[in-house]
């Protein structure tokens, strides 16, 4: 025999009332680190953006929120609202409209 | 290019962007919002007047709220606080300034309320005030009335500018009178007067209206033609030092300086007028505006401020309790919505004269329009005549067409002469190439912007666009609706009447006058009828064009184009060359011609003479001294439509066969001038100063007969020899007036 093996037995002897009961615990905090680790390095991940697509995607969205906002509006023209026409008023879009239909 | 970004720093950012969203959509939006509902309202979009309401309220600086209350709220004339002014005179004129329609009462009540409770003192600020206290008047509110005055004297006593105190001082001595508060309008008028600076002519012009007006209101009429006489006597003694930045001012004294020298000489100077407006099925139309106007100003737009000026009740009523004697045009007004489909069947020279005999009741009833059947809608007509069609009218005697030849920014109307008995009818386009639309008086009238060579062909240009139009009359010749009126929803809109007359060819001298070639087409023409006498075309557009070769006078263009309307008038027997004919030889006094020429007018028409043109005949059998027959066109005239006739001769007639000038005045009296206005004055007025002259001269009768026998002999130099050496100021006074409308 051996002084390793000796030494294993006393060992052994001397251990055999203690139990190791709290693997669970152990497993869980390395699997905590492991998570943190990971959290950790996604919030500090470097992303690149690329400028250009990025910036025209924005501000063709603002254009197209601005468009629906203003519900489609006209710039204010010199257009009367009115047209005398044949003794009668009419209002002129609605006139333009007609005539064009009708023709 | 590329950043580079971490994660978190990202995170970051999102999470500020969503913490400020909903402050921006608190702070930021509603001024997104009021600049939409701004953009909306002034391109006239009917939605823009909801969206400004939905914004006020929210998170906007109070200026903001303020501004938008100043710029579409306040009505800084009486005319603008409704969508369109109708009256006879001006067909309809809207005062929306862009805006599809004005915010209703109870749109804008807490608005103005609050406006001027804490508004800015601005120069709106008065006539806000004035507009809130209109409308408690009308509704039966004086008391807040008279608050909302006490209100906005308060604050603009404390910070105000004076010029803006003062104005609505006289604002506020008007609405008093108008309540008959004397008492009240009395203390205001003296704490103007003692601040008002004496040599503002302006303010004083207008205190001594207000002062007058106040003074009216009371039946103290001789009172109140001293105040007015008082300042205008001041302003002739100034001998222009006195200088007046608003003419229209001094028009309006002379013209109240009139109607208060015509009221004296009546018993009761105040008359009532009263009226409903309805719609034709019998449903009132409430809160609609009436004016009653001087017909001296029936063609400016409403003032500022009106003396007579109400709104209707729940049932449509309105009425004027204490007006003065004289000619009045009624003006409505109106909101879109009210006139949508309908028309107010108001007739040039529709006045209403209160002669200071009896009280007065003027109704409106609002037709529905006439609809179009055919042509419409852009239709060609290519053969010699087309058929008409039009919707009937119930209780219609007859209708009459209109034409109108439609340029770019100026149209030219034309009344067919015929009367037609049912809803359809045929026009021969020959008919319409005789109406004369515009012609040239002298060269001049070529260059202006406005000249468009195209306009002088009239209905005989296949490539014109031209519209027509029909009213109905009933059996009284009154007019009951026409196809012109409002057509603004889709509903009303019905078929548009644009027609083009594509029957004949433009002739080389059209393209030569349409490239504006105004000289060489006229000889062209004149080439044309030399080589076919009976080329109508080219002698009627010698009529309209040969003013280029004129000297700039009436009477040099119709000289010049004399010869050419007999032609015409005798190829085509239309009375309308006849009349042309016979006013230049009654002007001329070559009476064989314009016997001959008038006999010819009357087989043409039929016999059938309206007011004016048996006045002007009447005046021409005077002046030939043919009394009686004068005497029964007169007569005929004053009995037709007396409005439209000149009937001073009439005067001059009866003066000479030896009435007395008292008789005179009572025939003025019933007869008012329309005329009577800030240039001339009304022919009673003159006479009864002529009758207070007369007491003091005992050859007063024989002076006038000499000088009326040298005013219908029409001897101009023997009669300005007499003006020259006369002291009889109000005969001279007459004989001038009668000069200048007559010669």
């Amino acid at each position: 025999m051996t002084d390793k093996t000796k030494t294993k037995e006393k060992l052994d002897s001397d251990l055999h009332s203690i139990h190791f009961t709290k693997q669970e615990n152990v497993l869980q905090k390395l699997k905590e680190k492991e998570q943190r680790t990971k959290w950790h390095r996604f919030w500090n991940k470097e992303i690149s953006i690329p400028v250009i697509p990025v910036s025209t995607v924005f501000i063709t969205g603002l254009a197209i929120f601005t468009f629906i906002g203003l519900n489609g509006n006209k710039p204010v023209d010199d257009e009367p609202l009115f047209i005398e026409f044949g003794g009668s008023t009419y209002l002129q879009q609605q006139f333009e409209r007609k005539i064009e239909n009708e023709s | 290019m590329r950043v580079k970004l971490k994660v978190k720093h990202l995170t970051w950012m999102l999470a500020v962007f969503l913490i400020i969203l909903p402050v921006c959509m608190i702070f930021l939006l509603p001024q997104a919002e009021l600049w939409i509902a701004k953009q909306k309202i002034e391109n006239g979009e009917p939605a823009g007047n909801e969206k400004l309401l939905g914004v006020l309220d929210k998170k906007i600086t109070k200026k903001q709220r303020y501004d938008a209350v100043q710029t579409y709220m306040v009505d800084t004339t009486d005319g603008s606080l409704y969508d369109i002014n109708i009256s006879p005179s001006g067909s309809g004129s809207t005062s929306t300034n862009g805006m599809y329609s004005k915010f209703t009462w109870t749109e804008k009540l807490p608005y103005l309320q609050d406006y001027i409770e804490n508004g800015p003192l601005q120069s709106e600020y008065p006539y806000a005030v004035r507009n809130l206290a209109f409308y408690y008047q009308q509704n039966g509110k004086p008391e807040l009335s008279e608050e909302t005055f006490g209100q906005g004297l308060k604050r603009l006593k404390q910070n105000g500018d004076p010029f803006l105190l003062q104005e609505l001082q006289l604002f506020s001595i008007e609405a008093s009178v108008q309540l008959r508060n004397f008492q009240g309008a009395e203390n205001i008028l003296k704490e103007l007067k003692k601040y008002a600076d004496p040599s503002n002519m302006d303010l004083q012009i207008q205190i001594a209206k207000a002062e007058a007006e106040m003074q009216i209101q009371q039946g103290q009429t001789e009172l109140a033609a001293n105040t007015v006489g008082q300042i205008l006597t001041d302003i002739e003694k100034s001998g222009g030092d006195i200088t007046l930045t608003d003419s229209v001012l001094y028009e309006k004294l002379q013209a109240l300086n009139n109607r208060l020298q015509y009221a004296l000489l009546t018993d009761e100077p105040l008359k009532k007028v009263t009226g409903r407006v309805i719609y034709a099925d019998g449903t009132p139309i409430a809160g609609a505006g009436i004016f009653l106007r001087d017909t001296a100003f029936a063609n400016y737009s409403i003032f500022s401020n009106e003396e007579n000026h109400t709104e209707t009740n729940e049932n449509g009523e309105f009425s004027f309790d204490h007006v003065l004697p004289g000619n009045y045009e009624i003006t409505a007004g109106l909101s879109l919505d009210m006139i949508d489909g309908y028309m107010v069947p108001f007739e040039a020279g529709d006045v209403l004269s209160l002669d200071g005999n009896n009280d007065e009741v003027y109704d409106i009833t609002l037709e529905p329009v006439i609809n179009l059947v055919q042509p419409v809608n852009e239709a060609v007509i290519q053969e010699d005549h087309f058929d008409l069609e039009w919707g009937p009218v119930e209780g219609a005697s007859y209708y009459m067409l209109e034409f109108t030849a439609e340029e770019d920014g100026a149209s030219y109307s034309v009344k067919l002469d015929t009367r037609i008995t049912s809803h359809k009818t045929t026009v021969e386009l020959e008919d319409l190439y005789a109406l004369s639309t515009n012609f040239i008086l002298n060269e001049e009238d070529t260059k202006e912007d406005f000249f468009e060579p195209a306009s002088l062909l009239g209905f005989s240009n296949p490539e014109g666009t031209y519209s027509w139009g029909v009213s109905a009359y009933d059996n009284q010749d009154q007019l009951i609706s026409s196809s012109g009126g409002y057509r603004l929803s889709e509903e009303n809109i019905n078929n548009i009447p644009m027609i083009h007359l594509q029957n004949r060819e433009l002739t080389s001298a059209d393209e030569l006058l349409l490239d504006g070639k105004l000289k060489e087409a006229l000889q062209e023409y004149k080439l044309n009828v030399k080589k076919d006498k009976s080329d109508l075309h080219s002698l009627r557009m010698i009529t309209a064009m040969i003013g280029v070769e004129s000297d700039g006078t009436w009477l040099n263009r119709t000289e010049l184009a004399l010869p050419y309307y007999i032609m015409l008038a005798e190829q085509t027997e239309n009375a309308d060359y006849a009349w042309e004919i016979l006013d230049y030889y009654q002007y001329q006094r070559d009476w064989d011609n314009y016997n001959h020429w008038f006999q010819q007018y009357i087989n043409w028409t039929n016999n059938i003479l309206d007011g004016y043109e048996a006045s002007s005949h009447a005046s021409a059998l005077l002046f030939q001294s043919k009394k009686e027959q004068a005497r029964t066109f007169f007569q005929k005239a004053a009995n037709s439509d007396w409005n439209n006739a000149d009937l001073e001769n009439w005067f001059v007639l009866e003066l000479l066969g030896g009435q007395s000038i008292d008789e005179i005045i009572d025939l003025a009296m019933r007869y008012p001038s329309q005329y009577a206005a800030s240039q001339y004055t009304d022919w009673s007025i003159i006479l009864h100063h002529m009758n207070e002259e007369s007491k003091n001269r005992d050859d007063y009768q024989e002076e006038l007969q000499h000088v009326l026998s040298l005013y219908i002999a029409g001897d101009v130099t023997a009669l300005n020899t007499w003006i020259e050496s006369t002291d009889l100021e109000a005969l001279k006074e007459f004989i001038q007036q009668l000069k200048e409308m007559n010669f």
